[in-house]
């Protein structure tokens, strides 16, 4: 019995080493490519709440990238596995759910409520509530800046869908969209968009100085 | 008063099924021991039951009483935690997200009182019911039975070996009340976030 003990102990920590290297690779790797954006002349402030937003929804911002006009304050949100689906069910709440719920059975089964049974489902889920966000005292000074609140998803989920604000449909998310007044990002699609809208700001800038100068 | 007898019938076949979970419980805690032993044996002694006899004894009773701890909120915790009517209701009442605060709000005004009563009368009527004994003129096949139930009662004896007969049993419907705490914050973030299309049918 002891043997068998000694077995299972050596497999559980190793599945819960395995998952934390995955999760902290998967961060770092994020954070590299924020940082990757001081090439293009970004300023990139790091928090120390970068690896607990594992575990939970800090009020405050975990990074801060200012680019251009524009102040992106992110937050990261734990996607766990490629195969979880991540549900924003209000403006408060969102569920990591392990993997996609499908009970095939309980559907087709004729016998008096079984399609109200949760026995067959396996799917494991993680609610986070989510805290308004504050905005840190040092960007209240920018006042012409846009601040945009984004929501950065790591490591990357297989789906993301949302309640849309009336309440009578949940439509998929894709990156860059809006929910509840948050933009969705990873970090890989992120860092080209920042980048994007900082080069249309300069050619708009551009096209204004232009014109002015042929007025 | 359909509540009362849900949460009662549930609570009475787990805890008469509880003897099952103390065995392997028991099993489990006993390997786990030797482990320890192994693995730090300045801190965990083995005691031989030949030379020591009196410290092996004290052991096994500590031993058993912590399986029965273990064992005793198993029982809880499926009884309260894996219930379709519990769950039902709290999604009905909400829209299944909810705050551990707003959803123990909900929740416990309705099952405190029910909590209370089938944790402390289901095992109160089977401890009174393990205290009778048969009369001496009756027949053979009493005491057969009675032997037989003996098992049954493993959870109850491992509390009673150690605090003796009246404190033994009040120790155990005091943890078996206390037990529903825990069995209740477990069930209310179970519950949180289910996949609502599931309920619709």
């Amino acid at each position: 019995m002891t043997e068998i003990l000694r077995f299972l102990i050596f497999v559980i920590l190793a599945l819960a080493v395995i998952k934390i290297c995955y999760t902290v690779h998967k961060r770092v790797r994020s954070i590299r490519k924020l940082l990757s954006l001081k090439k293009a002349g970004a300023v990139v402030r790091l928090f120390p709440t970068l690896l607990l937003s594992h575990f939970r929804f800090s009020k405050s911002p975990d990074a801060t990238v200012r680019i251009g006009k524009r102040i992106y304050l992110i937050r990261f949100l734990s996607g766990r596995s490629a195969l979880s689906f991540v549900h924003f069910a209000s403006e408060r709440f969102v569920t990591v759910y392990s993997k996609m719920r499908f009970s095939v059975g309980n559907l087709l089964s004729r016998r008096r409520g079984a399609q109200g049974n949760t026995l067959n489902d396996t799917s494991r889920q993680k609610v986070y509530v989510i805290p308004k966000l504050e905005i840190p005292k040092e960007y209240e000074a920018y006042k012409n800046y846009e601040i945009t609140e984004v929501i950065m998803l790591d490591p990357e989920p297989a789906e993301v869908t949302f309640v849309t604000k009336e309440k009578t449909s949940i439509k998929a998310a894709y990156t860059g969209d809006g929910v509840y007044g948050r933009r969705i990002f990873t970090s890989d699609t992120f860092v080209t968009y920042a980048d994007r809208m900082k080069r249309n700001e300069e050619y708009l800038d551009g096209q204004k100085q232009h014109t002015s100068n042929e007025g | 008063m359909k509540k009362y007898a849900i949460s009662f019938t549930r609570y009475l076949v787990f805890y008469v099924l509880g003897f099952l979970v103390f065995f392997i419980i028991g099993y489990f805690t006993r390997a786990c021991y030797d482990l320890l032993c192994e693995w730090f044996p300045t801190v965990f002694t083995s005691y031989d039951p030949i030379y020591d006899r009196e410290s092996y004894e004290r052991h096994t009773k500590l031993l058993g009483l912590i399986e029965a701890f273990l064992s005793l909120y198993a029982v809880t915790h499926l009884a309260a935690v894996y219930d379709n009517e519990r769950f039902e209701y709290l999604i009905g009442k909400t829209d299944g997200f909810y705050t551990l605060k707003e959803g123990l709000a909900v929740y416990m005004p309705r099952y405190i009182a029910v909590d209370l009563f089938a944790a402390l009368v289901v095992p109160a009527l089977l401890s009174t019911l393990s205290l009778l004994t048969a009369p001496k003129g009756s027949p053979e096949w009493v005491f057969r039975i009675i032997d037989l139930a003996e098992p049954l009662l493993g959870i109850q004896n491992a509390f009673t070996d150690v605090f003796g007969a009246v404190g033994g049993i009040a120790v155990l419907l005091l943890s078996s009340a206390l037990f529903r705490i825990p069995a209740a914050y477990f069930a209310v973030k179970r519950f949180r976030g289910v996949w609502l299309s599931d309920t619709e049918g």
